[in-house]
């Protein structure tokens, strides 16, 4: 691979001039949530446009301390810990059998995975209160686990 | 100061708008502008704001998938096109785009599929506003649902929706067919 850019310096600096656009337009975002993250709210509004602010401050930060950030957090790590270890275990069992094997119906099985991508989420999010508060899983990280699983396993088998 | 530009919402699009965002400065100053204002409150322009940070957003899913793609493509397939005298634009049109089709349909697919879906980035960045400007299927789908309240006409479009996602897959699914056999 890239076998003209080894012998060409102005295509390798073309290359690099291009790699660097990419990566300032990824990064530019970031970059601005954290400026105004360190902006102080007086200053928010009067030198929003400024690349970087006359005055810096940590108090937002300290304030995420203070909130309840890191039980949120804690729910956040079992959650997609728990979320992504029985995916990986379901989706990979079945990306091998999709892989590997012939069987009847699996052209029908594949095209029911890709189904459930196709519409709003939003949707099924009324049943799914529903049905959770049935089976006494609603208010629980556990419920949350469940049905991200339910939900992740299709576009990862595939 | 400014209320009139900052809607309501919290928003993750800061970057657009004129009053804590730098992009309508630099859209004027580029002269793309007659001055800067929030291209998300223009009904003209609003649409190119989704469309942005989607593929910001869509970028490295599409970088990981090629290169998956990239990284199985034999070394040797170059190293003989090389031999044989190709150059470098002729191995990227006979051996990689090839090579890369069946993946790119794929990804295609999906992505379309799951920014059809993307309803929050849209409520988030606009509502679906101004005056409907930037309304897809989806974002409707859930004003019409969790707003007006009216789960019937929601369920009906979300329905529709589906079909035309399976249709539109269905096409791109023949697409990459096509593409392995050559």
């Amino acid at each position: 691979m890239a076998v003209g850019g080894r012998r060409n310096p102005a295509l390798t600096a073309a290359k690099y001039l291009a790699i660097a656009g990419y990566v300032a337009f990824a990064l530019f975002p970031l970059y601005w949530l954290v400026k105004i993250a360190m902006t102080p709210n007086g200053l928010i509004f009067t030198e929003g446009t400024r690349m970087w602010p006359s005055a810096t401050t940590w108090d937002n930060f300290a304030a995420v301390l203070r909130s309840d950030f890191l039980q949120f957090f804690r729910n956040s790590v079992v959650v997609s810990l728990l979320t992504a270890a029985i995916t990986s275990v379901i989706a990979a069992g079945g990306g091998y059998a999709f892989s590997r094997f012939q069987f009847r119906g699996k052209r029908l099985v594949a095209a029911l995975l890709l189904l459930t991508q196709m519409f709003p989420v939003l949707m099924i999010i009324a049943p799914i209160y529903r049905i959770m508060g049935e089976i006494g899983l609603r208010d629980t990280l556990t419920g949350l686990i469940v049905i991200y699983t339910a939900f992740n396993i299709p576009s990862r088998s595939s | 100061l400014g209320g009139a530009d900052l809607p309501d919402r919290p928003h993750l699009f800061l970057l657009l708008n004129p009053v804590i965002g730098p992009v309508p400065h630099w859209l004027f100053a580029l002269g793309a502008i007659e001055e800067p204002y929030n291209i998300l409150g223009n009904p003209d322009t609003a649409l190119w704001g989704p469309i942005l940070a989607n593929v910001w957003y869509g970028v490295p899913f599409f970088a990981i998938t090629l290169l998956a793609a990239l990284s199985s493509i034999p070394a040797e397939l170059y190293e003989a096109a090389e031999i044989d005298g190709a150059s470098a634009w002729q191995s990227f049109t006979k051996i990689t785009l090839p090579f890369l089709g069946p993946m790119i349909a794929i990804t295609v697919m999906l992505r379309a599929i799951w920014i059809s879906n993307f309803a929050d980035l849209i409520y988030v960045m606009t509502g679906g506003g101004p005056a409907n400007s930037t309304q897809i299927l989806s974002s409707y789908i859930f004003t019409t649902a969790f707003k007006r309240l009216d789960f019937g006409h929601a369920s009906a479009t979300a329905v529709v929706l589906l079909v035309l996602l399976m249709m539109y897959a269905a096409i791109l699914l023949a697409v990459r067919a096509r593409l392995v056999r050559h």
